[in-house]
């Protein structure tokens, strides 16, 4: 079942070529990023000027032509890969379409396998327009969110631990979906490893549980009385543990206000919420949390 | 540092584009195109060289040539020249004067009309007309002279144009005669010419009206639809159609295009993408006589065409009872074409009966019936289950002691009554009936006997006549047969009271719908298989590929054409993931081809033919007489 061919035919698949690039580029610009961050902190701590402030770059040239020179360099080499790429690597067409006949396995386009990987662990509601709207809203709060006036025309790590680590981290689980949905989610959306055959014919054992169900409750008892606990444990989740952050870390309270630290920790909550779901999901099966009659979480 | 940069990756952008160009440029079917305009070229060199050789052999072509040549030399010469120059002179001259001449006619006619008006227009007044009368008549009479002149200077133009052309008229009759002779090697050298100058192109064949076809298939088979390819010592590729005038005129390649009948992917230029046995291509090509499977889109009967091939699978799907488990629109419900089962204790050694049912090609080399996937254990059951619940008293005489003293007359017999014509004895003789050389392991002396004298009385639709043996001629044919031992046969013992193997064996044989070909005790029969109309139209997801989606020894690709071939010659190639009930009936690969021909034929109403399209006999009795006359 496993083979290195697999693993070759589906990494060499001319739609999966970008996610390769992709793959390189995202370790190579995270590398990039912190040696110059951890640079700046260690200058920072010595007490020195960082590296935008050193006398060589706080030099002014002129764009054209010390900017636009390297800028038309990139041009050509961009268009020489583009080049080179359309011509021996022909588009990925598959069999004439036929409306009766969904493809197996039927996947999005690759920016959007993110999103298909959440369809996997909430309701269609919750993973395809509300949490979608909150990352599109939150990304537009962060100005407004973000007031730390440290680090403003240079780059660090050490001033901006927490904005830093909670970007990288819902910018590396939005890449690692996409990777995951690329190369390990095969026929049925089932879940492959490298260099497994793509077995039409898996069979996983997938029955899924409610929280209620997982506690015992019956589930023909009405909705309200059924999920209580769940209603709790969402409670505690979204309001007691505000609470005790607030308490723990008084300072980073006191920092952002209470407007911006509730803002802030709903977020960040929310953001959570998609790996916590994962991992209950792998552990315990279970589906959702919260059944209402409109939707689940 | 910057500037090499720059300078490197020009360059290399500059040789990507010409790459780019140079892969968009050189395509496969240029070279196909440019070997078959060399081929042409040389060939039609070759005919035009043997026709100036042949022409320059000719006696009758040198004489006229040679008179041609002198006459030509004659009125090329500077004398006559001058004489034609002269009398052309003349003639411009005469011209000029029957034009002068006709003009000042017509105007002295017009002259004459508006005298007529002013006439009439004085008359009117009641003023004398006597004057202008005289004018008149003076001006009829100069008119009158006039049309003379006219007349003889017409006569005198007609008469020297004559004597020009009559003074041409022998090189001009030679002229013509050479001319004539020597069309064919101005037709070729035109050719030649025309071939030299053809450019490389796609040559596509457009049928909007039949579902927007584009064929592209002429681009490289640049011969096909020309005569004078039809040698096989031209590549296969140039190769005139075969049967062109039936297949491309006919049927014309402009109404019809190619993929319509060979299927494979018209709009592509690459062969194997063309031909279309590549992953996602729905319908590759035929492989040789199977595209008779088409004629069948149109044609709703091949009766009245030469579609053999066709005709053949269509008789092997008949003969193998394919219908007895699957439906065919327009095939007939499958016959209960073998012996029935309902008295089968009463004839059958358990020992044979596993062994037959396990694989009747142990016993039978040549079985009609095929080979079903199962095991020893499976057949024990089956055995146990039709020979516990049968019924084991069949026949007229009970008790049938053969006598090995009367072997020798049973021989006789046997050749007398001409047995042979239908049995043979290990594998000498016709194959009819089975063969009867081991018989004695089959059946027991009693069921023998009996069979032989009413042969109805067991099996009623059976083939084998009632040849009215008397007792005693049986029982010699009885005794002699019961010579015939298989030694070899695996003894197997059956436990006839075991409830539970014959429930098992029941339930087999429900599986395998035994039934639909032979009459069992509490099995119905019925088709349990899927539908073969249309199966070649079927959506491939439908087909159940197992884990054999490809492995080109086998044959194997996902592909519905090679699932449906390889599940009629070895139905057990998709079996390593769900089992099949299908058996295999041991077709050689012509047959699995024709069979395979005509299930792709048999669509059905699936097809998308326009109904213009559908052939139209022009009326039913015509064609009925037509087939009457084959």
């Amino acid at each position: 079942m496993y083979s290195f061919s697999n693993f070759l035919e589906i990494i060499t698949k001319p739609d999966n070529i970008p996610i390769i690039l992709l793959i390189g580029m995202l370790i190579a610009y995270t590398w990039i990023s912190f040696k110059k961050a951890f640079y700046n902190d260690k200058k920072l701590l010595q007490g020195e000027p960082v590296w935008e402030g050193e006398p060589h770059n706080q030099e002014k040239v002129h764009t054209w032509p010390h900017l636009l020179s390297i800028e038309f360099i990139v041009a050509i080499i961009f268009m020489l890969g583009l080049t080179v790429w359309s011509t021996f690597l022909n588009a990925p067409l598959e069999e004439p379409a036929n409306p009766g006949v969904t493809p197996n396995p039927s996947k999005a386009p690759w920016y959007f396998l993110g999103l298909q990987e959440m369809l996997v662990y909430f309701d269609p509601w919750i993973a395809g327009v509300v949490l979608p709207t909150i990352i599109i809203i939150g990304l537009v709060a962060i100005p407004y969110i973000d007031t730390n006036p440290k680090g403003n025309g240079y780059y660090c790590w050490r001033d901006r631990k927490f904005a830093i680590s909670v970007f990288m981290f819902g910018w590396l689980l939005w890449m690692v979906l996409i990777i995951e949905g690329t190369f390990l989610r095969g026929p049925g959306w089932n879940f492959f490893m490298f260099g497994e055959y793509w077995d039409v014919h898996k069979v996983v054992p997938l029955v899924n549980v409610n929280l209620s169900e997982l506690l015992n409750i019956d589930p023909k008892t009405p909705w309200l009385l059924r999920e209580i606990p769940a209603l709790i444990l969402l409670g505690i989740y979204f309001g007691v543990i505000p609470l005790i952050v607030a308490k723990l870390n008084k300072k980073f309270f006191d920092d952002l206000g209470l407007i911006r630290y509730s803002v802030t920790i709903v977020l960040l909550l929310l953001l959570m919420s998609l790996p916590i779901k994962m991992v209950l999901r792998w552990v315990l099966n279970l589906k959702y949390v919260l059944v209402t009659p409109w939707f689940n979480i | 540092m910057k500037f090499r940069l720059f300078v490197i990756s020009s360059v290399l952008l500059f040789v990507a584009t010409l790459m780019a160009v140079w892969v968009d440029f050189d395509r496969e079917w240029k070279k196909y195109q440019a070997e078959f305009n060399k081929i042409e070229y040389d060939k039609t060199k070759a005919e035009l060289d043997d026709l100036k050789k042949s022409i320059d052999s000719d006696p009758d072509f040198k004489k006229v040539e040679s008179q041609f040549k002198a006459s030509e030399e004659k009125f090329n010469s500077a004398d006559f020249k001058e004489k034609q120059d002269e009398m052309n002179k003349k003639i411009t001259k005469l011209k000029y004067n029957l034009y002068v001449a006709e003009r000042d006619a017509k105007f002295t006619k017009s002259t004459m009309g508006a005298l007529d008006y002013q006439i009439a227009r004085v008359a009117s007044e009641g003023k004398s007309t006597d004057s202008l009368i005289a004018e008149k008549q003076q001006l009829e009479s100069k008119y009158a002279e006039q049309q003379k002149v006219a007349a003889d200077a017409k006569k005198e133009l007609e008469s020297t144009e004559n004597s020009v052309k009559d003074s041409q008229k022998d090189y001009l009759a030679l002229k013509s005669q050479f001319e004539d002779k020597y069309s064919k090697v101005d037709l070729l050298e035109k050719k030649i010419q025309a071939i030299q100058k053809r450019p490389l192109e796609i040559n596509q064949v457009l049928v909007p009206q039949l579902n927007n076809t584009v064929d592209r298939c002429m681009t490289c088979h640049v011969g096909a639809n020309k005569d004078g390819f039809e040698d096989k010592k031209y590549p296969k590729v140039f190769q005139t159609h075969p049967n062109k005038d039936l297949f491309l005129v006919k049927h014309n390649v402009k109404d019809f295009g190619c993929v319509v009948c060979h299927q494979g992917q018209g709009l592509s230029t690459k062969k194997d993408k063309a031909h279309g046995w590549v992953e996602f291509w729905d319908k590759p090509m035929f492989k040789g006589k199977q595209v008779e499977a088409s004629c069948i889109k149109c044609h709703k009967t091949t009766d009245d065409i030469p579609a053999d091939f066709f005709n053949k699978g269509k008789e092997l799907v008949t003969t193998s009872n394919c219908m007895a488990c699957h439906k065919i629109e327009g095939q007939p419900a499958g016959l209960r074409n073998g012996p029935p089962l309902i008295q089968a204790s009463s004839k059958l050694n358990p020992s044979w009966m596993v062994n037959w049912v396990e694989n009747p090609r142990h016993y039978l080399p040549k079985s009609k019936m095929p080979t079903f996937p199962l095991a020893k254990e499976d057949a024990v059951a089956i055995t146990t289950y039709i020979l516990s619940t049968s019924d084991s008293n069949y026949g007229a005489k009970k008790n049938v002691i053969p006598n090995s003293s009367l072997a020798p007359q049973g021989e006789k017999v046997f050749a007398a009554k001409g047995c042979n014509s239908c049995h043979a004895i290990k594998g000498q003789g016709a194959n009819v009936g089975p063969d009867l050389g081991r018989i004695a392991s089959k059946t027991n002396p009693t069921w023998l006997f009996n069979w032989i004298k009413n042969p109805q009385s067991y099996h009623p639709t059976t083939i084998m006549p009632n040849l009215g043996l008397s007792d005693s001629e049986a029982l010699a044919v009885v005794s002699w047969l019961q010579q015939n031992k298989w030694e070899s046969l695996p003894q197997v013992q059956i436990d006839l009271n075991n409830k539970e193997l014959a429930d098992k064996g029941k339930k087999l044989m429900k599986d395998y719908n035994c039934a639909s070909c032979h009459n069992a005790v509490g099995l119905k029969a019925g088709q349990n298989a899927p539908e073969l109309t249309g199966e070649a139209e079927k959506d491939i997801h439908k087909f159940d590929f197992g884990y054999a989606h490809k492995d080109p020894e086998r044959g194997i690709y996902h592909l519905r054409e090679s699932y449906i071939y390889n599940k009629i010659r070895t139905p057990g190639a998709y079996n390593d993931f769900v089992k099949g009930k299908m058996p295999r009936f041991w077709f050689t690969d012509e047959q699995t081809s024709a069979v395979y021909t005509y299930i792709m034929g048999v669509t059905g109403k699936h097809d998308s033919i326009p109904y213009n399209y559908i052939y139209k006999p022009k009326n039913v009795e015509e064609s009925n007489e037509e087939t009457k006359g084959k």
